[in-house]
């Protein structure tokens, strides 16, 4: 092993070990590099129109800054707000949830397949009581780390959008000679794909985002209980649940009555439905070729390596690992 | 003694005469219509490697994805361990590791002493093309016409 050698792998432990005690460095990182990929189309198209770099990027600094940054504070306040008094009353919250189920399988005969028995609602309370109190003790901590993301994430996106070239160049300046050009192809391959990939994922959010918004825009928090989904919809198969939760929330705090969460519950399926048949075959499937099968399985190995995280860079990932065997598999080949 | 002469080139660079990117791009034929922003563009997309005599750049069947100027030094081609003939400072090699499908190297490189590429990746080239498109049509418009004279004259 030449110097150079270890030089490359003394970096890449440095680094590993910087991002793996710092997680909020490595969370800050790691999402700013996703808004980088799904935010190239757009770099490209401003360079061709020749507007000014610079004011392009702080404004975008700012946009992504305030939304963030306002949007997540005022959800947490107001969790913060009625969460204390719902855990108080948790019976009243049961019967709520067990009326509205009744109400549902009058309206809907079809439903009648749902039965709720009392230790099942025990169970319920028991959990939903234990997660809002983890909630509530962990906000601090929590608010500490939205805000460092909230500053580090548009920071690193500056740093990533205007010196993204310079970057590549002082990465590539550590690989040694022998595996430039092969490690130089893989890591744009796995480049090129993770950024199709967000890129087709962000038309899918913003699919999701418009189409929410146009049906349920007008209920109270419709704009929250319309992006919400939109966002966490990156996550594949469990995004349309996670997305669900807030309502479910809302619902408790009587912010939604009863008649707006059957509205809710009603266009949400509609849209999932759409996104599911329509937009998720002809957006996402097409920008990562992998088969179903690889793509469950990479989902959870993903999930219970990083959890969340894991969910959402898994395909790409996979679609990676198959272009390494592929090479791999075609180098043993052709050599015996 | 030549050798000598490199290593201590090699290890005190500032004993060389001074030389840039910029310089040495613009004496590449194939360049002639670059402005001088076109070259700053350019530059941009470049890698420098410095290879050690006796290494090699690439082999014959390796993965094709990339295209070269020889910046400084010399560098040795072989076709089944056989040479055949030398490269020198300003020329270019790998063309062909710019076009669209995957193709393997024809042949291999090896440096006979201390010696400077510049690397031009296809990925970079196609991120040239999409961002600055009047840069890589110029590029490859030029390297294409030095091919085509360069048929023509065998």
């Amino acid at each position: 092993m030449n110097n150079k050698n270890i030089y490359f792998l003394t970096i890449i432990t440095i680094f590993v070990c910087i991002l793996f005690f710092y997680k909020d460095l490595f969370l800050s990182v790691f999402f700013s590099y996703f808004l980088y990929l799904t935010l190239i189309p757009v770099k490209i198209v401003f360079i061709r129109s020749s507007i000014i770099k610079k004011f392009f990027i702080i404004l975008l600094f700012f946009i992504f800054f305030i939304f963030l940054f306002y949007n997540t504070l005022s959800i947490i306040f107001l969790f913060q707000d009625y969460l204390p008094t719902l855990l108080e009353n948790t019976p009243m919250l049961t019967n709520k949830f067990l009326t509205f189920i009744d109400d549902l399988k009058n309206k809907f005969p079809i439903l009648t397949f749902l039965s709720v028995d009392n230790n099942m609602i025990v169970q319920g309370t028991y959990y939903f009581k234990n997660l809002g109190l983890t909630f509530l003790s962990s906000l601090p901590k929590f608010l500490q780390h939205v805000t460092s993301l909230c500053i580090f994430i548009p920071l690193f996106l500056i740093f990533f959008l205007k010196d993204s070239l310079a970057l590549k160049k002082e990465i590539y300046k550590i690989i040694p000679n022998k595996f430039f050009e092969q490690s130089t192809y893989f890591i744009s391959f796995f480049h090129k794909n993770f950024s199709k990939y967000m890129a087709s994922k962000f038309l899918e959010a913003c699919c999701i985002f418009l189409l929410l918004i146009i049906f349920i825009g007008h209920l109270p928090q419709g704009l929250f209980l319309s992006y919400f989904p939109a966002f966490v919809s990156f996550i594949p198969y469990l995004g349309p649940l996670i997305g669900f939760i807030p309502a479910v929330f809302f619902f408790s705090f009587d912010i939604l009555s009863y008649d707006q969460f059957q509205y809710y519950i009603m266009f949400y399926i509609i849209v999932q439905l759409i996104d599911f048949l329509l937009i998720f075959p002809f957006l996402v499937s097409q920008s990562v070729r992998i088969n179903p099968l690889y793509m469950f399985i990479s989902l959870y190995i993903g999930s219970q390596m990083m959890g969340i995280l894991g969910m959402m860079i898994s395909i790409p990932v996979a679609a990676f690992f198959k272009l390494l065997y592929e090479h791999v598999y075609r180098e043993i080949y052709e050599r015996y | 003694m030549n050798k000598i002469k490199d290593i201590i080139l090699y290890k005190m660079p500032f004993l060389k005469k001074s030389k840039t990117h910029f310089s040495f791009l613009k004496k590449v034929s194939f360049l002639e219509e670059f402005s001088y922003k076109d070259f700053y563009i350019f530059q941009k997309f470049l890698h420098e490697r410095t290879f050690q005599p006796a290494e090699v750049v690439f082999h014959q069947g390796d993965l094709n994805t990339a295209f070269f100027f020889l910046f400084d030094g010399k560098l040795e081609m072989f076709l089944n361990n056989s040479s055949q003939g030398f490269l020198v400072e300003g020329d270019y090699f790998g063309e062909d590791g710019l076009s669209l499908s995957p193709l393997k190297r024809p042949l291999s490189v090896k440096s006979t002493h201390f010696s400077k590429v510049l690397v031009l990746l296809k990925d970079d080239l196609i991120e040239m093309k999409l961002a600055y498109p009047l840069v890589a049509s110029k590029f490859l418009h030029g390297l294409l016409t030095s091919f085509l004279l360069k048929l023509v004259h065998e």
